[in-house]
């Protein structure tokens, strides 16, 4: 890739990163408490924000669906279980992984344990993957 | 907490990111993705390299490919050899296709992550060095061995998870939801009905 092309694509990941970044944190995601507030109905505003995103990231998708195509995404066996262990973990450990990324830029360094998990985790799940033929289709 | 943002300025924040993501990058936000890339980093660096090579191979050929017919036709070679010769190097023409993005702009957005919430927490004044956890999860898990255990096992279950399912909370959640993919509306349903089924049940026998 030419230089010119690598620091197009660079920036574009920049943008979207620096802005979830500040974003999760600013809405108080970094906060075991706040999302165990969320996870337990006594506070309404973190899921009215999710639900405000989605809706609002749906209007941009029909505009962005008038000019490009996007591939769906399949239902598989790993689906409906790996969302399953991955709920129980953010329960547990109050992050999923763009969280976990927030915590550590707050300053929260024991994320880097939950980070250390998550990355054996990972690891784990690609053998799972391989060993049960599950496939392995990502964001 | 009062200094955190009302949920409507959240909404706007999390649309902001998926959307500048997807208008740019042509791939719907995904965090969990990144990690599967990174963890393989040098197989995937090694790829992408093959790819170049293969690319820069192609152009190569079909522009030695295209001075050959122009050599041809100037020192007048029939039209009908010219046209074989042609029609045979579209044949094998390479399939110049773009990839996936490049795992260094991955590592990118990662890193953007971090900075763009030291950004948020430095100006809220909430940047503060922890080393552990305070409040609630000591209240509930201890302190210690017995929390950083938590902590790893809890990871170990979000990335296990969230390999498995292909998607977390911005992938299925965000992203997928939005596109209003079955696959997705399903995953957060149950991810999202997973977290507030062991919230319950350690908020009523932990805390």
């Amino acid at each position: 890739m030419s230089r010119d092309a690598s620091t197009k694509v660079f920036a574009a990941a920049a943008i979207p990163g620096l802005i979830l970044g500040f974003s999760l944190s600013h809405i108080g995601f970094g906060d075991f408490s706040e999302v165990h507030r969320m996870f337990t109905f006594a506070d309404l505003r973190l899921l009215l924000t999710f639900a405000g995103g989605v809706t609002l990231t749906a209007l941009g998708v029909a505009v962005f669906r008038r000019r490009h195509g996007l591939p769906s995404r399949p239902l598989h066996r790993g689906t409906v279980i790996g969302s399953a262990l991955f709920g129980t973990g953010w329960a547990v450990s109050g992050a999923c992984p763009g969280i976990v990324l927030v915590q550590l830029g707050e300053g929260r360094f024991y994320g880097l344990i939950t980070l250390a998990g998550i990355f054996a985790g990972v690891w784990v799940g690609g053998r799972v993957q391989r060993a049960a033929r599950l496939p392995s289709e990502s964001c | 907490m009062a200094e955190y943002w009302p949920w409507w300025a959240g909404a706007l924040g999390l649309a902001a990111s998926a959307l500048s993501h997807l208008f740019l990058l042509r791939r719907p936000l995904g965090v969990s993705g990144a990690y599967a890339r990174v963890l393989d980093l040098t197989r995937e660096r090694a790829l992408e390299r093959e790819e170049r090579r293969a690319f820069t191979d192609a152009a190569l050929r079909a522009s030695l490919v295209s001075e050959t017919i122009a050599d041809m036709r100037a020192s007048g070679v029939p039209e009908a050899e010219i046209a074989a010769l042609e029609s045979q190097s579209t044949r094998e023409g390479p399939a110049l296709v773009a990839s996936k993005t490049p795992v260094n702009a991955q590592l990118v957005f990662l890193a953007c992550m971090v900075a763009g919430a030291l950004a948020s927490a430095a100006l809220s004044g909430r940047l503060t060095l922890q080393w552990m956890p305070a409040g609630l999860q000591p209240s509930m898990f201890g302190s210690g061995a017995g929390l950083g255990l938590t902590l790893f096992a809890g990871g170990l279950l979000v990335g296990l998870g969230t390999r498995l399912a292909g998607g977390c909370t911005s992938g299925h959640g965000l992203s997928g939801c939005a596109r209003l993919q079955p696959a997705s509306m399903l995953a957060t349903a149950v991810f999202f009905g997973m977290g507030i089924g062991v919230s319950v049940l350690i908020a009523r026998v932990l805390a």
